[in-house]
């Protein structure tokens, strides 16, 4: 038995026309493939959904992954041994191992970068003016050289990934580690696609180490730069609340 | 407190095992976006965003989802997305009230020449708007779920994870407002909509 039942018996043609023209909702193809290319998907800025959704399962990228996937573990024992002899911090040296999985899957920060959007590190800082401000990321109409869809930019997930962990870390009680982290992410992301989240976390983490002044001249400046913005709401309920975390999350 | 030693072996295996879990977030992600980003951008239009502000909406439906795409059930994605794009296109609806409002129509005007059909149905989606923004966000969802994506209730009830009864009620109520509202209309715009 069907619950679907019709609008009404006989709908008039207003209503009709109404509801046909609904009909328009949906994303063009380009910007469909540009819209997945900016989530991390790289790819030819004029691929067709159908294009996309075709290609990615295939035996080259799940070979890149399992290759990926050995060199993660190979370095992450060499890790183990050169840590025996190092005091560098761990969030550090996580960074540097993504940096060198990245570098093995050859998607290095320049040309993610450059499908993400963002100008390429320039030393001299003239790109500094280009890089959005907005919360989401504007794609960009570039091409790779083969024009030819590829896999997931590891970039995005990894950002996440380390948020993720950083806020984990936060919330088990480790706010000077925390912080650490915090500085390692900021190195590890030059270009950061959620940098007012790391901002927020690091108000919190601030916060949760008692150094209320600063937290607060951050949580300023983030409120300065979008004070409308679910961020802002969110940094004025942390800043609130300071009183009682303040000095005690070590 | 970080000890040295457990310091060490933690922040290795960590470091091994989050290159794994990045491998599937990427994984997962890619097919959930392959496979529901129209139904996620066709929603926040419907749902009342401007059409200038829907692709920045889909990518933070998305963002999100990859935020948390690991603790996503399998078999929930589709809702997790919907549920979140109500969130978006709330947020959306309220930015766009503060900015001073284009016309979709004028903006297609500008973009292309358009024929005269086209032209119809644009301002027919212009009055459909207009009539869904009149209703709750409850009842417009329901009833866009239902009558333009043309879903089960069964369907909608567990996208949603309301009761089944709730959106027959939701669903009443909408398409008698929808109904109220499409007979309505202005009389040239009935006569424009009648006239093929």
């Amino acid at each position: 038995m069907t619950l679907r039942p019709i609008l009404h018996d006989e709908p008039t043609d207003v209503e009709r026309e109404l509801l046909g023209s609904a009909r328009l909702d949906a994303p063009s193809p380009v910007s469909r493939a540009r819209a997945l290319k900016t989530l991390g998907f790289l790819g030819d800025a004029t691929a067709t959904g159908a294009d996309l959704a075709a290609d990615p399962p295939t035996v080259a990228s799940l070979a890149k992954w399992l290759v990926l996937a050995a060199l993660a573990a190979a370095i992450a024992l060499g890790a183990v041994a050169a840590r025996r002899f190092s005091k560098t911090d761990d969030a550090e040296r996580a960074a540097q191992q993504a940096g060198r999985l990245a570098s093995a899957v050859g998607e290095d920060g320049a040309h993610r970068d450059a499908w993400m959007g963002v100008a390429p590190t320039d030393p001299a800082g003239s790109a500094a003016g280009s890089e959005t401000t907005s919360l989401t990321v504007r794609p960009t109409a570039r091409k790779t050289a083969t024009g030819v869809a590829a896999p997931f930019d590891p970039g995005l997930a990894a950002e996440v990934a380390s948020l993720d962990e950083i806020r984990r870390r936060l919330a088990s009680g480790h706010a000077a580690s925390s912080l650490r982290m915090l500085d390692a992410h900021e190195r590890r992301f030059a270009r950061p696609r959620l940098e007012p989240e790391a901002q927020l976390l690091r108000v919190e983490t601030l916060v949760a180490l008692g150094q209320v002044d600063a937290a607060a001249d951050l949580g300023a400046r983030l409120l300065a730069d979008s004070p409308s913005s679910t961020y802002g709401q969110r940094v004025r309920s942390i800043l609130a609340g300071r009183g009682g975390t303040g000095g005690i999350n070590r | 407190m970080d000890g040295a030693g457990l310091t060490l072996e933690d922040g290795s295996m960590a470091t091994r095992e989050g290159a794994a879990a990045e491998a599937a977030i990427a994984k997962r992600f890619r097919t959930l976006a392959d496979t529901h980003y129209d139904f996620v951008w066709r929603s926040l239009r419907r749902l009342g965003v401007a059409d200038g502000d829907v692709d920045d909406g889909a990518q933070r439906v998305f963002l999100t989802a990859l935020r948390k795409v690991a603790s996503i059930r399998v078999g929930s994605e589709r809702s997790f997305l919907f549920q979140t794009a109500l969130r978006v296109a709330s947020d959306c609806r309220r930015a766009r009230r503060r900015r001073p409002e284009v016309p979709a129509i004028e903006e297609a005007k500008d973009a292309a020449p358009i024929g005269e059909e086209l032209l119809d149905m644009w301002r027919a989606r212009q009055r459909l708007d207009r009539i869904l923004d009149g209703m709750s966000i409850d009842l417009r969802a329901v009833f866009v779920l239902f009558e333009l994506d043309e879903m089960t209730m069964a369907e909608i009830a567990v996208l949603l994870g309301v009761p089944a009864g709730t959106v027959a009620s939701r669903l009443r109520r909408a398409r008698a407002q929808f109904r109220e509202k499409a007979a309505a209309l202005p009389i040239a715009s009935r006569l424009q909509g009648g006239r093929k």
